[in-house]
């Protein structure tokens, strides 16, 4: 079934360049732009991974590359994060860690046992008898993991490059875009960089819009002094703003004269029983699914909420 | 990686310098007790804080002096012997 809205303002996707992919042997199709859960989303795939241990069912949880849940292989690659992985024509993806498949892990049993295992509780209840250990260490290592390394995988080479700049700024939300914008107009050499395909952060999937955030992506984009690589991930930050940034192709070893970390928030989750389970997300993953990805992510929807949150009050008003 | 600034061919990375020990005065050979001089060839300070350190900059052969507060790992400043300043 496709999930597929009409068209949003300032989605993310290209409608005309379908991709074909497949995930656990099902022929799939998504559109250029989608990441592997939104395309997986977008086809009605419900559970996209299983939990590390108990092999419980999970779904798409944050859109933003924050799950534990929601990791692929494509049998040479692997734990490719499918939050933040674009979707590629051609891809042949399945879920790490599953017995079975994804739909009906053979290990889910363990499910129906959940009360007589309390957190931890193997560390205990597997130490006796001693010769014993072995035995449940290797079964423990098969059923817990991500998944399998090919050690088939073929050696390739991938181009290590260098950069310099005057101030790194790092996440492309309007926090970031002004501050770009900001050490640019003062006669900085700026580089900005975020792990999304494109520019925009929160202005792109949130409810509200500041009048004065309007126009920042397009501003950042035509500034003369600000070089700007999206698809591209700060992998750490050493001394003397020493930095590593990973995109696709390749590893940038980046010297800055100074750093602006604008990475935005985290939505926390709310704890309650089975609050892992498919369906449940977080309302910006929703969004992100809406206004990025064009997917409806449910047709009937509870919301838990603490305060008047103009988020949420858009999914609720949003008809579609 | 660091970055430490020789006062001759400024900042370079610190795979080119080597550490020589904290700048010390040693007491005369002649007129010092056992005891003074001992102290000079097996006792280092441990005491956190600034210290002046002599460094190397292998490519070029320069030896300098650098202030280095050790509890953060932050170079105040990097000098020449001869520019330094004489109390």
């Amino acid at each position: 079934m496709i999930r597929r809205l009409p068209s949003q303002p300032g989605e993310w996707i290209d409608r005309g360049r379908e991709i074909a992919f497949e995930f656990e042997g099902r022929l799939l199709t998504g559109a250029h732009g989608d990441t592997i859960n939104s395309a997986l989303c977008a086809n009605g795939v419900r559970v996209i991974g299983r939990s590390f241990k108990y092999h419980r069912p999970r779904g798409v949880y944050s859109m933003a590359g924050h799950d534990a849940a929601g990791l692929f292989t494509d049998g040479e690659r692997t734990n490719m994060r499918g939050d933040a992985v674009a979707l590629v024509d051609g891809m042949c993806l399945r879920a790490v860690n599953t017995f079975g498949n994804v739909e009906r892990d053979r290990m889910s049993i363990t499910g129906r046992f959940a009360k007589l295992m309390p957190v931890g509780f193997y560390y205990k209840a597997f130490f006796r008898p001693r010769w014993m250990f072995p035995w449940f260490e290797s079964l423990i290592r098969r059923i817990a993991g991500q998944g399998a390394i090919n050690s088939a995988f073929p050696a390739t080479k991938s181009p290590k490059d260098y950069a310099w700049c005057d101030v790194l700024v790092v996440g492309g939300g309007p926090s970031g875009l002004s501050a770009a914008l900001a050490a640019a107009d003062a006669g900085a050499g700026v580089l900005l960089v975020d792990e999304n395909a494109r520019l925009g952060g929160s202005l792109a999937w949130g409810a509200t819009v500041r009048k004065d955030d309007e126009g920042l992506v397009d501003r950042v984009h035509a500034h003369d002094s600000i070089e700007v690589r999206c698809g591209t991930s700060v992998a750490g930050v050493y001394t003397d703003h020493w930095v590593a940034l990973v995109d696709a192709d390749r590893l940038t070893k980046l010297r800055a004269k100074a750093i602006v970390f604008a990475t935005g928030a985290i939505e926390q989750p709310a704890v309650f029983q089975n609050n892992d389970l498919p369906g449940v997300m977080l309302a910006s993953a929703a969004q992100r699914l809406v206004r990025l990805y064009s997917v409806k992510p449910f047709d009937r929807v509870v919301t838990l909420t603490v305060l008047e949150d103009h988020n949420l009050i858009w999914l609720y008003e949003t008809s579609w | 990686m660091k970055i430490l600034t020789c006062p001759v061919n400024g900042p370079r990375p610190i795979q080119e310098f080597t550490y020589g020990g904290e700048v010390r005065d040693m007491p005369c050979p002649d007129t010092s007790t056992d005891t003074q001089w001992a102290d000079y060839i097996f006792n280092r300070t441990g005491e956190p804080g600034v210290r002046r350190e002599w460094w190397h900059h292998g490519p070029s052969g320069v030896w300098f002096v650098a202030e280095r507060d050790i509890i953060g790992d932050n170079v105040l400043k990097t000098y020449l012997w001869s520019a330094r300043e004489t109390p």
